[in-house]
C-alpha cells in the first residue's frame, strides 16, 4: 500500500439532508402554515415552532438516510410499495411482477434508497403531531398524513415506471428532480387541509318550551 | 387587509428561519472539520432564535384574537 493513498483525505459521508433541498423546503411550507393558522385562532406559535425543530432535528441526527434503521425498515417498505404499485398497475392493464424492491415487465425498475421518501414522510408526521390540538386528532391527522403521501408516491412511482419504459430518459431524469417538490407540495397541501378541518360539534336535543295557554277571556265567545 | 398580509409575511418569515435553522445545524452535523461545524451550528441556533423572537414580538405587541 503506497503511502499516497494512506495520506488521501476520507471521502465525505453521506448528507443527512437530501441533496436537492425539497426537505427544507417542505419544512418551511409545514412551518409557516402552521404559524398561519396558530395566529387565526388566536394561539400562541412557539411552541409549535420549537417542538417541530426540535423533534425534526432529532430524528435526522439519531436517524440519517444512511443509518442501519432506515436501510432495513426502507427495504421493508420498498418490497410493500412494489406489491401495492404492481398491484396498481396489474389492476390498470399494465403486468408486471415484483422481485423484491424491483418491478419487472417490459423493463426493469428498481427502488433506490430514497425513493420512499421516508424523511419527508417523518417531517410531515411530526409537524402535525407537534401542532397543538388533542391528542386523537394528532394521531388521526398522522395516519392521514402518512396515508395521503404513502398514495401519492405510488402515484409517482407509477409515472416514473411509464416514463423509463417510453425511453422518455430526459423526462424521467426532470421528473424525478422535481419529486421532492412535489411530495414538500403535497405535504403542506394535506397539512392545510388537516388544520382547516373542523372537529365535528356535538349537539343535543333541546326540549321544545311547553307553549302558553291563551288568558282565557271572561266572557268571550267563538 | 393589511393585518392579514401582515399575518401572512409573519408565517412565512417564520417558516424561511425555521428551515434555516433545520439545515444549518443538521449542516453542522454533517462537516467534519470543528471550525465549520461550529460556524454552522452557531448560525442554526441564532436562526431558530430568530424565529422564536419574531413571533414573540408580534404576540406582546399584538393580543390574540381571543381576548379583544
Amino acid at each position: 500500500m503506497s503511502w499516497t493513498i494512506l495520506l488521501q483525505p476520507p471521502p465525505p459521508p453521506l448528507p443527512l439532508l437530501g441533496t436537492t433541498g425539497t426537505e427544507i423546503l417542505q419544512f418551511g411550507l409545514l412551518v409557516a402554515a402552521g404559524v398561519w393558522f396558530l395566529r387565526r385562532s388566536g394561539l400562541d406559535p412557539r411552541r409549535f415552532v420549537a417542538t417541530a425543530l426540535a423533534t425534526v432535528s432529532l430524528f435526522y441526527l439519531l436517524c440519517p438516510e444512511d443509518s442501519q434503521l432506515q436501510r432495513r425498515a426502507g427495504w421493508a417498505v420498498m418490497n410493500g410499495m412494489a406489491m401495492l404499485q404492481g398491484g396498481l398497475m396489474g389492476f390498470g392493464g399494465t403486468e408486471v411482477q415484483v422481485d423484491g424492491v424491483s418491478l419487472v415487465g417490459s423493463v426493469r425498475f428498481t427502488y433506490g434508497l430514497g425513493c420512499m421518501g421516508l424523511s419527508y414522510l417523518a417531517m410531515g408526521v411530526l409537524c402535525v403531531l407537534a401542532y397543538p390540538m388533542p391528542w386523537g386528532r394528532r394521531a388521526i391527522g398522522a395516519l392521514v398524513m402518512a396515508g395521503s403521501m404513502i398514495w401519492l408516491n405510488v402515484f409517482r412511482l407509477i409515472a416514473l415506471y411509464h416514463l423509463w419504459e417510453l425511453g422518455e430518459a430526459e423526462l424521467y431524469h426532470l421528473f424525478h428532480r422535481a419529486g421532492g417538490g412535489f411530495f414538500a407540495a403535497a405535504a403542506a397541501a394535506v397539512f392545510c387541509g388537516l388544520l382547516a378541518a373542523r372537529p365535528r360539534v356535538a349537539t343535543a336535543p333541546v326540549p321544545r318550551p311547553a307553549p302558553e295557554r291563551a288568558p282565557e277571556l271572561s266572557g268571550a265567545r267563538a | 387587509m393589511k393585518k392579514k398580509w401582515l399575518a401572512l409575511a409573519e408565517a412565512a418569515a417564520a417558516g424561511l428561519l425555521a428551515a434555516a435553522a433545520l439545515g444549518l445545524v443538521n449542516r453542522a452535523a454533517h462537516f467534519q472539520g470543528w471550525g465549520s461545524s461550529a460556524l454552522c451550528g452557531v448560525l442554526g441556533m441564532g436562526a431558530a432564535v430568530a424565529a422564536l423572537l419574531l413571533l414573540t414580538r408580534r404576540s406582546a405587541s399584538e393580543p390574540p384574537e381571543a381576548a379583544r
